[in-house]
């Protein structure tokens, strides 16, 4: 907490609302500044407006899902420099090779304990 | 030009009429020879006809008419109409003339005599003697003198055999066009009930065959024993009521069906065992739809009463019910590709479903246990213990789920008991009522059951559990603040159970498959609402087990009611 200069933003979006909470308040704790968004669409609103730092995407979203989100991510010029980690139930290798050869930066499956999530968010952002 | 007999030898010798000689006699070549008589180009004998003929030696017939009677005749054309030689000479013509053909053929003959122009061959009929036709070809010479007076010399020729070929190719000709159409038939992308009911409509319409404009056709389906009624027209409504199932061996259907091969009757006998008062007469064709010796089905014809069994009309109905196996054998595997690929697709969403409902509680307990533990001092107590009921109700839904699965799939083993007892329904519907009522505050849940209602033998548990699940299922897809009503009463031998929502309804299409496993995972019309959508088909699968039925009425916007039946 001593190089705290101002906190970097992370924006999760997520429709179960108990991930949710647990991914924001984790990362709250761990002193990051926190956007939610419960479908895809206010996700990408929120992204345009604010300067966000990293994406949590869950892929199965109500509307437009998560791939739907990143392949618009990473096609916008003003978003695809936003490092997106994808959040999913789902382990399946092909999904997640799917996902990282869109773009994303992690993969990280559903249930994970707190410690993966901060160590996983926390290393991509020193990396950036 | 003047031909005597010298000339007609000479033609025939140089081969300008057909002839051979044998001995020292010439014979002619019957078929050529008429040919040539008959053509008017060539040059005809002037001479009376009378000595001309003498040297005729022919194996048809020929005859010679004059003032419409027979003047001269050879032995073979008299063995024809069945008299002798001596009998037909001065015997009026129309005397070998059935009355449907007389006029017509006096009628020629007469134009013919008058130089008129007409074809100088046809086919008719010749009356035998004994009543019998025989069909004919004449070749009507043009006139010609007999004894000075103008007369008309004709050749008959017996074509028996010809028009039985004919008619053996027409009849070809005709059951390959019916076949063909019902191949046509089976193309169409119609369902197999729908295909058999043009095949029969077709059969039936066949003008050759004189069948009555009445019939159906039986396929046997999961009990192999049973003919079911698949397609049918204009059967009367009792024998429709008597006749959707047919036991192998019952009424000629399922004698056919047990025998393997065509029944047969003529008039409504004692195998006719499915009949009723004021059954009008009729016979029957019941033809076995046979693949590799194994009964697909039977085709059931009527005919008039007194209808002579035809072996050829038999080896048609054979060869209809060798088209229609193909057809059948056909759909039967088409279907089961089909309910195989759809069972592998509701396999692979089952598994991608249930593996998101599993990891998804499963994602707040583990979230929630591990932010507990490691920022045990950082939280507030009222936080932590937000948490901790998270994942007290993240544990409920993973059992509720796990329950659910070993439901469905003891269900679809056949391995789920019942516990049977004589069960009061009215208490077991006011404690689901009151139960329910907590699980939706909001919601206002009546109780209205019928005064001294029976007791029901039932496994109390899993009708319960039935009840709940309607419940939930009404209160979950209507707004909160509206009634969900829980009805019961008798009716008949049943006892009727329904729960009515003021909801957002269920579209028409969709009211059959609410009850299919994952239904509401495919339609995903309700992403905001959990659940992998097995409640009601464990309704479904525990009332079947109950012996009782359940269904689902819907008004799109107005609400939808849930009913099912438990038997008394």
């Amino acid at each position: 907490m001593a190089k705290r200069r101002k906190a970097k933003t992370v924006l999760i979006i997520e429709d179960e609302a108990q991930v949710r909470t647990f991914a924001s308040r984790v990362l709250e704790l761990e002193g990051y500044q926190v956007l939610q968004a419960e479908d895809g669409d206010t996700g990408l609103k929120l992204a345009r407006q604010s300067q966000v730092a990293l994406v949590l995407l869950d892929l199965r979203l109500p509307g437009r899902d998560g791939w739907a989100v990143l392949t618009q991510m990473k096609s916008e010029p003003g978003l695809s420099a936003i490092p997106v980690v994808v959040f999913t139930a789902s382990a399946a290798v092909v999904q997640r090779d799917k996902a990282l050869s869109m773009g994303a930066v992690g993969y990280l499956v559903k249930p994970l304990s707190a410690a993966r999530l901060r160590e996983t968010v926390a290393q991509i952002l020193r990396r950036e | 030009m003047r031909i005597g007999i010298g000339t007609v030898r000479r033609l025939a010798a140089s081969g300008q009429i057909p002839a051979v000689k044998i001995g020292r006699r010439w014979h002619f070549y019957a078929d050529a020879l008429d040919t040539w008589l008959i053509s008017p180009s060539r040059a005809k004998p002037k001479e009376d006809l009378r000595q001309w003929l003498s040297i005729l030696d022919i194996n048809d017939g020929y005859i010679v008419i004059q003032d419409e009677k027979v003047v001269f005749a050879n032995a073979r054309s008299a063995e024809m109409v069945g008299y002798e030689l001596e009998e037909i000479i001065g015997k009026p013509a129309e005397s070998f003339l059935s009355e449907a053909v007389r006029e017509e053929v006096l009628e020629r003959y007469r134009r013919r005599l008058r130089g008129m122009a007409e074809p100088p061959q046809y086919e008719t009929t010749l009356l035998r003697r004994d009543g019998t036709r025989l069909p004919v070809e004449l070749s009507i010479a043009p006139p010609m003198p007999y004894e000075g007076r103008p007369a008309v010399f004709l050749f008959i020729r017996d074509i028996t055999e010809r028009k039985r070929a004919e008619e053996e190719i027409l009849r070809n000709y005709r059951i390959q066009t019916v076949l063909s159409a019902l191949l046509r038939i089976s193309l169409r992308d119609i369902s197999l009930e729908e295909q058999l009911e043009l095949i029969l409509k077709h059969i039936i319409a066949i003008p050759w065959l004189t069948l009555k404009s009445r019939g159906c056709i039986f396929l046997v389906e999961d009990d192999p024993k049973v003919l079911v009624m698949k397609a049918q027209h204009q059967q009367p409504a009792p024998l429709l009521a008597m006749c959707t199932r047919v036991p192998f061996g019952r009424c000629l259907c399922g004698r056919a069906a047990s025998s393997g091969g065509i029944q047969f009757a003529d008039r409504v006998d004692e195998r006719h065992e499915n009949r009723y008062e004021g059954i009008s007469p009729h016979g029957h064709y019941c033809v076995p739809i046979l693949a590799d010796g194994k009964v697909l089905g039977v085709i059931n014809l009527y005919l008039e009463e007194g209808h002579r069994r035809d072996e050829r009309e038999e080896a048609f109905l054979r060869a209809v019910a060798d088209v229609l196996a193909g057809i059948i054998e056909r759909k039967q595997a088409e279907r089961k590709i089909f309910e195989y690929e759809e069972l592998s697709r509701l396999k692979t969403n089952l598994l991608s479903t249930v593996s998101h409902e599993l990891r998804t509680p499963l994602a707040a307990i583990k979230g929630y246990s591990t932010m507990l533990l490691d920022y045990d001092r950082r939280l507030k107590h009222d936080e932590k213990l937000e948490y901790l009921r998270s994942i007290d109700k993240a544990a409920d839904r993973l059992t509720e789920l796990v329950d659910h699965l070993l439901d469905m799939s003891r269900l679809q083993a056949g391995l789920l008991k019942l516990e049977k007892a004589p069960t009061n329904i009215v208490p077991l519907l006011k404690g689901a009522v009151l139960e329910a009522q907590l699980r939706a505050p909001r919601h206002r849940i009546v109780l209205k059951a019928a005064k001294r209602l029976p007791r029901v033998n039932v496994d109390a548990r899993r009708i319960r559990q039935v009840v709940d699940n309607i419940l939930d299922n009404a209160t979950k897809y209507s707004e909160g603040g509206t009634e969900v009503v829980l009805r019961a009463c008798r009716r008949g031998s049943e006892l009727v159970i329904s729960v009515s929502d003021q909801g957002i309804g269920i579209p028409p299409e969709d009211l059959e498959r609410v009850f299919d496993r994952m239904y509401r995972i495919e339609q995903r019309l309700t992403p905001e609402i959990g659940g992998i959508g097995l409640g009601l088909a464990i309704c479904k699968g525990l009332v079947e087990a109950h012996g009782g039925r359940i269904w689902m009425e819907s008004e799109e916007g107005k609400g939808s009611t849930c009913w099912f039946t438990l038997p008394l």
